[in-house]
């Protein structure tokens, strides 16, 4: 039978290091996925993975054995993803900065074009949803990820975030509303 | 009829409502919330689902053979420990200082106490003076950045009190008392557990080591009461109040 996670996490505490590898193997797809989410790119997904195992192993002591291994990795994998999102040269920044323009960009895109080409609104969806996601606090992002990209369930979310249900519920409703208040708009237009 | 919130309609389309049935009853029977909630779709279902690219069957192993090397990295000898401490990233810990130059004459000594015992063994004592540079030049580094973070955090410190009122300021002063004082026990602890690794380690040492030891905590000591006064004398400096203060920044 596969060991459980806290009982290899117990191994590598009692100075087993390559034990370790066993939770890297483990956990390392899903860390991604959600370091993707997150991030929005890839090569910074893989980045966070590894910063996340690093951190996961330098603070195991920290770990309380009662609770998810998962969840716990998860809620580094989202502290590096914010850490790094922070850290962005202000190129990024400013492409954010720039989406309140894109309405300009879209009036005259639906001037021209009489029923808007559907790639161009996906793309520009694509965007809008990106600078909404940048947009919202650390919870919001986090539980709207893993929500409506990922389908997970909202106790998970609770633990990632460490709150309870509703907490993580409400962090869902906030996630929700405001991207809604970006798209709403645009989508308006192609009606 | 007390028409559907927006909460309970987007917590109906994530399938996380607690009264699931009461909705889907309501929605059955209100063509203003049915509208609403079909709106509420439309925009969620707009949402491109960008593919998350995909990892081959091996990423865990690949991630691991990265990670490894680094790992060795992460073993930290047990004075650095001193300044990662997990409950209190934030604390500044400029009394750390004399505590750290204590120890570097500890290591000093030490490093006499051995090289006096005449060991039969060159390469043995030869290893042990090494140890002993390694140990001074840790202990200096550490200092080094104990004094910048401190300075630092008493700068950030002096800036956020001259923002605030006095009577909150005092608040915090207070907070920063109290985390000081658990801070301290903690070290204590520290100093003790860090003894008893050299006791062990360094039996015949022991003595020189205590009396330094003893020497330090009486150092940590007077630094700590000068924290505080510096943290009441800022208190007591601070102007009227500015913008309404709040404690968790
Ligand atoms: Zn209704």
């Amino acid at each position: 039978m596969e060991d459980s996670d806290t009982a290899v996490v117990r191994q590598v505490r009692a100075g087993d290091k390559d034990a370790f590898r066993v939770l890297v193997e483990r956990h390392s797809h899903a860390l991604f996925r959600l370091a993707y989410r997150m991030t929005g790119n890839e090569h910074d997904a893989d980045d966070v993975v590894q910063e996340t195992f690093l951190r996961a192993f330098r603070h195991l002591n920290r770990f309380e054995p009662a609770r998810s291994f998962g969840a716990w990795l998860h809620r580094i994998t989202v502290n590096c993803s914010i850490n790094l999102l922070h850290q962005r040269p202000p190129q990024v920044e400013t492409s954010q900065a720039c989406t309140p323009l894109a309405a300009d960009a879209l009036d005259s895109l639906a001037a021209t074009t009489p029923s808007p080409d559907g790639a161009a609104i996906h793309a520009e969806l694509q965007q809008r949803v990106q600078a909404a996601l940048g947009r919202l606090s650390a919870g919001e992002r986090t539980a709207f990820v893993l929500r409506h990209f990922e389908g997970e369930s909202i106790e998970h979310i609770g633990a990632v975030l460490g709150v309870g249900t509703s907490a993580a519920k409400q962090y869902v409703f906030r996630g929700v509303q405001k991207v809604r208040r970006e798209l709403e708009p645009l989508l308006s237009l192609t009606r | 009829m007390k028409h559907l919130s927006d909460e309970q309609l987007v917590f109906h389309h994530y399938q996380v409502s607690d009264d699931g049935h009461s909705v889907e009853a309501h929605l059955a029977g209100c063509e203003a919330c049915r509208a609403r909630y079909q709106a509420l779709q439309d925009v969620l279902s707009a949402i491109p689902v960008t593919p998350v690219p995909e990892r081959s069957a091996d990423y865990g192993r690949q991630v691991w053979q990265r990670l490894q090397p680094r790992l060795d990295e992460c073993v930290v000898p047990f004075w650095r420990r001193l300044f990662e401490r997990p409950s209190l990233p934030s604390l500044p810990r400029w009394w750390l200082a004399p505590a750290m130059t204590a120890l570097v004459l500890a290591a000093f000594l030490v490093g006499l106490f051995w090289s006096r015992s005449r060991a039969q063994d060159t390469l043995a004592s030869r290893l042990r003076q090494e140890l002993r540079q390694e140990l001074v030049a840790d202990f200096q580094s550490a200092l080094n950045r104990s004094q910048e973070r401190s300075s630092n955090a008493l700068a950030a410190l002096e800036a956020r009190l001259a923002n605030d009122s006095k009577a909150e300021a005092r608040q915090l002063v207070q907070a920063l008392h109290d985390m000081l004082g658990r801070a301290r026990a903690e070290d204590r602890q520290m100093l003790l557990a860090m003894f008893r690794n050299w006791e062990e380690d360094n039996a015949a040492a022991y003595v020189t080591l205590r009396q330094d030891l003893e020497e330090l905590a009486s150092l940590t000591d007077k630094e700590m009461r000068r924290a505080r006064s510096i943290l009441v004398e800022l208190a007591a400096q601070t102007p009227p109040p500015d913008p309404p203060f709040r404690i968790n920044k």
